[in-house]
């Protein structure tokens, strides 16, 4: 035990003396095994006789083997016999990374222009006529059970109030911010899924993986994303271009983000595996992606340089998702494919941070995206949406305040397209 | 004050006072109460379960049965999944379970008219299911580091092919079936569920105590509490109950046998826990969906008991344990506990699947009355059907699903079709407030405010930071067992009599107020809302 202070007042000289006096006044006595033994019989040979004949042995000591491998693997050292070491640099784009050039810079990448203020004009039509005037209190119902009611407690980011820095909070305990989404997406989802008819037409998926690399400018930009969730159909979508925005392209310029590269703020390195994942192999005849669901968790993506993610930033890393999942779709379905495709791929893209939502689409016309002249891909989105305006405990009542069944209707109309 | 206005105080007190008659015609003796040391301790428990069961709002309820422990209380922790070897007896005594063997699983349902439906909803919804089978097959998975990280028995694929096989039977059912559409889907719900189990040996420690004090309390059983913590795959709510699957006739012709397992729990592996003991079926109190329809969980680690053959009684183990839990913290949120019986019956329905091997229970809730004598002496006991553990596919090939089993698909089929009806001539929350159920509905703003913050922190069951004290290990030698310092000032608890872990949770200062937030200016401290 510790000697603290307290313990070493304790006079311990006192009990070694009485143990010594003890086991000094000690008597061997005589125990009854040698007697009982004689009685019934058994033979008692005494211990030294038997031992007298074995030899101590001596342990021979091996010797260490010169290259013993260690217990615990050291990690890898990363130079070039490392065996993911790549000669050439390649430009990772990971599922949490923002470019610091925002929408700008992520248009130049996928060599992608909006034709158009809001989403193509068939989609407008169809959330028109939309009328899911009897879902409104089922989602609410929905947003009150992944942002208030579920029981989940975890530690939540420390709460800051910019006016007050040196203050500190106390911690707050909630739901986290993956789970949070995960939930009211999954329910959007399930009510879409109910509500339409066709509801054996689509199968959402969670977490699939796409790993896409592209060449741009003599650059290698490689993709490694996670499609929270996807909603997978049997056929392909059809164009969402018409004519006339087909034409458009050629009028439209991409942006200029100089003096900024179009790979800036894009993890570099030498150690990556250049490969084609696509959500889902071809065994399953449902392999196209119809609307991919990915979200905005505050504390997964965050800037490099520790500023305040920007609305741009966000809708960038929207538009780089669904332009991802659509080369991944072209490239199983055409192969490896260098100009133009056989006929646009389009992937309609949701992004959420549950309450602020980001309706966009992608359409990948070609895959030559060098240069700013030529065939370009399309690019529609809206702006930005609100849910509603607060859902929490307010003065200890669960409140939702402020829905927008807006939401709802965009959400409607892209999951049953 | 004078002596004669004392006298006046005296016969104005006497005047208000003296209305009651001080002679009646009959005698009326007070009861004459049992003086035993076990009747006074009786009455005294009751003293504190009636507390408990005219508090009016739910959340000081649950938060009532912590107060008398600021420390938690010691109970036996059950895992979702950490199946014991041979602990069937086990999990049966301490659920009062009667697991029903002469009736099988789908019979119940023939009874009730939903076999006939079944078929042609079969054939409608059997091919969806195939190519969500074979779909979650062929998917490339990210890393899940997002959602909370289970270990070994992490079960990626067989999780989602439920949740894939549950989105279709919805999807395709909700049209005609509109409980489908309005039922609450919960994805690995947070299942915190505690009740008390007496008739249990005790251990020897307090047997050791008992000796000494020579109270005539040796050898008679304790009562033991019980914490399970679960994480189901998926769990159906509903607004309303569905219906029992036996009624009160029917459960005495069934020869109901509870199997007794008096033993310690820590016979079987199982450890302790100190912790305020939670009930949490999912959600928080307020969300309207508070009935159960049905619930998945894993049953991965089944595939990994080579060593010791209880293939036939670990699923029941895990069934029985979790159904009886979820029932239990539902029922908790109607304003019943461990102390106060349910009045109605409340039956789920359990899957336990890892993807490929399915095995469907149903279990009805007659009784959670446990504590002390009622481990026994309890008339009803709850009832489990279930079935034996069956194969919906051999495997995938070539895309296609090999040796796909109808009649698995059949039962889960029941399941979802089972519809839920209103209970009429029952009351269903008996204990709670008329009005004022909720925290919620409290109309005194800083009271709700307050009990909101402490009852989840309460529930979050974060570590304290300070511990409570311990003995050291020189003091036991040196202070308790051989009293060598007869000098020392006699300052620490146990050298005064008090013992640490029973501190009650509002032995506390409350917290301290700033001048300027203070409403009155003397009052220094919050007022504190404890039940």
């Amino acid at each position: 035990m510790r000697l603290t202070h307290s313990l070493w007042k304790q006079h311990l000289g006192r009990m070694a003396k009485k143990n010594w006096k003890a086991h000094g006044k000690k008597v061997i006595q005589e125990s009854d095994e040698l007697k009982n033994l004689e009685q019934l019989g058994l033979p008692v040979i005494d211990i030294n006789e038997v031992v007298k004949d074995m030899k101590i042995v001596e342990r021979v000591k091996e010797e260490e083997p010169k290259d013993l491998k260690h217990w615990v693997e050291p990690p890898p050292v990363m130079n070039n016999l490392h065996p993911l070491y790549k000669a050439r640099q390649c430009y990772m784009h990971k599922n949490n990374t923002v470019l610091i050039g925002g929408l700008d810079q992520a248009k130049i990448i996928a060599k992608a222009v909006e034709v158009k203020d809001g989403l193509p004009k068939m989609l407008e039509e169809k959330i028109e006529q939309l009328n899911v005037a009897d879902m409104h209190k089922l989602v609410k119902r929905s947003i009150l059970a992944s942002h208030v009611f579920d029981a989940q407690q975890v530690k939540l980011p420390k709460l800051h109030d910019p006016s007050r820095p040196a203050w500190q909070f106390p911690r707050v305990y909630g739901i986290s911010d993956q789970r949070r989404n995960y939930l009211l997406c999954e329910k959007l989802v399930q009510l879409s899924n109910s509500w339409s008819q066709k509801s054996s037409a689509l199968f959402a998926v969670n977490n699939g993986r796409c790993v896409v690399p592209i060449e741009k400018e003599g650059d290698l930009i490689q993709f490694d994303l996670t499609l929270n969730m996807a909603l997978l159909s049997s056929v392909p979508h059809e164009k969402f271009s018409s004519q006339e925005e087909e034409e458009n392209i050629y009028k439209i310029d991409l942006p200029d983000i100089y003096p900024l590269k179009h790979t800036v703020s894009c993890e570099k390195t030498h150690f990556y595996e250049s490969k084609d994942i696509f959500p889902v192999n071809k065994f399953s005849k449902f392999s196209h992606l119809h609307t991919i669901i990915i979200h905005h968790n505050e504390t997964q993506i965050k800037n490099l340089h520790e500023t305040k993610v920007l609305e741009g930033q966000l809708v960038g890393r929207c538009l780089l998702h669904g332009f991802a999942a659509a080369v991944s779709q072209a490239r199983q379905l055409f192969g490896e494919v260098e100009k133009e495709l056989p006929f646009p791929v389009s992937i309609q893209c949701i992004q959420t941070d549950g309450r602020l939502f980001d309706f966009s689409i992608f359409q990948l016309n070609t895959l030559d995206l060098n240069g700013s002249e030529g065939m370009k891909n399309m690019f529609w989105v809206l702006p930005r949406l609100e849910l509603f305006s607060l859902c929490a405990y307010d003065e200890g009542r669960p409140t939702l305040q402020g829905y927008n069944p807006e939401v709802l209707k965009n959400f409607m109309a892209f999951c049953t397209h | 004050m004078s002596v004669l206005r004392m006298r006046c105080h005296c016969v104005k007190f006497i005047r208000r006072f003296s209305v009651l008659p001080e002679y009646t015609e009959k005698p009326e003796y007070p009861p004459i109460l049992d003086l035993s040391r076990d009747a006074v301790k009786k009455r005294n428990d009751e003293v504190w379960h009636n507390k408990i069961k005219n508090l009016e709002i739910l959340e000081e309820k649950l938060m009532e049965v912590n107060m008398p422990r600021y420390y938690g209380w010691p109970c036996i922790g059950l895992y979702e999944g950490k199946v014991p070897y041979g602990s069937l007896q086990f999990a049966q005594y301490i659920t009062r379970t009667f697991i029903v063997t002469q009736q099988e699983l789908p019979m119940l349902y023939q009874a009730a008219g939903i076999v006939d439906l079944c078929a042609p909803i079969l054939d409608h919804v059997k091919n969806s299911i195939k190519e969500a089978i074979v779909l979650e097959h062929a998917v490339e998975r990210s890393p899940s580091g997002e959602l909370e990280d289970n270990g070994d028995d992490v079960n990626e694929l067989g999780d989602a092919i439920v949740h894939q096989i549950n989105r279709v039977i919805i999807s395709s059912l909700s049209a005609d079936f509109p409980h489908l559409q309005t039922c609450q889907v919960d994805h690995f719900p947070r299942i915190e569920s505690f009740w008390i189990v007496g008739g249990i040996d005790p251990p020897k420690r307090l047997e050791k105590i008992r000796k000494t004090s020579n109270n005539g309390d040796l050898g008679k059983p304790v009562d033991v509490k019980f914490q399970y913590l679960g994480r189901p795959i998926a769990q159906l709510r509903h607004e309303l109950p569905l219906q029992p699957a036996a009624i009160e006739s029917e459960i005495q012709k069934i020869e109901s046998n509870v199997p007794e397992f008096h033993y310690d729990p820590r016979v079987l592996g199982i450890d302790k826990l100190q912790r305020h003991v939670t009930n949490i079926p999912g959600f928080w109190p307020g969300d309207k969906s508070e009935f159960p329809l049905m619930s998945f969980h894993s049953s991965k680690y089944l595939a990994n008991r080579s060593s010791f053959d209880d293939s036939e009684a670990a699923p029941y183990v895990h069934a029985v344990l979790a159904s009886f839990a979820w029932l239990q913290a539902l029922a908790c949120y109607k304003g019943f506990s461990t102390f106060q019986d349910v009045t109605y019956p409340l039956l789920t329905q359990t899957v336990l699947t890892d993807g490929q091997y399915w095995s469907f229970y149903v279990y009805q809730l007659n009784t959670m009355l446990l504590h002390s004598s009622h481990a026994t002496e309890n008339q009803k006991c709850n009832l489990c059907w279930g079935t034996k553990k069956l194969k919906l596919f051999d495997k995938i090939e070539n895309g296609k699903v090999v040796g796909f089993n109808e009649e698995v698909l059949k039962i889960l089929l029941y399941f979802y079709l089972n519809v839920p009806h209103v209970r009429s001539g029952v009351e269903l929350k008996p204990y709670l407030g008329v009005n004022n159920r909720y925290i919620a509905d409290i109309p005194e703003k800083d009271k709700r405010v307050w009990l909101e913050k402490h009852f989840k922190h309460m529930y979050s069951n974060r570590p304290r930071k300070l511990l409570a004290d311990e003995l050291y290990h020189w003091e036991k030698i040196y202070k308790v067992d051989h009293k060598t310092r007869p000098q020392e000032p006699r300052r620490r608890p146990f050298e005064l009599g008090q013992v640490p872990l029973e501190r009650r949770y509002d032995d506390h200062t409350p917290a301290y107020v700033r001048k300027s937030e203070r409403t009155v200016k003397w009052k220094k401290f919050e007022k504190t809302y404890y039940p």
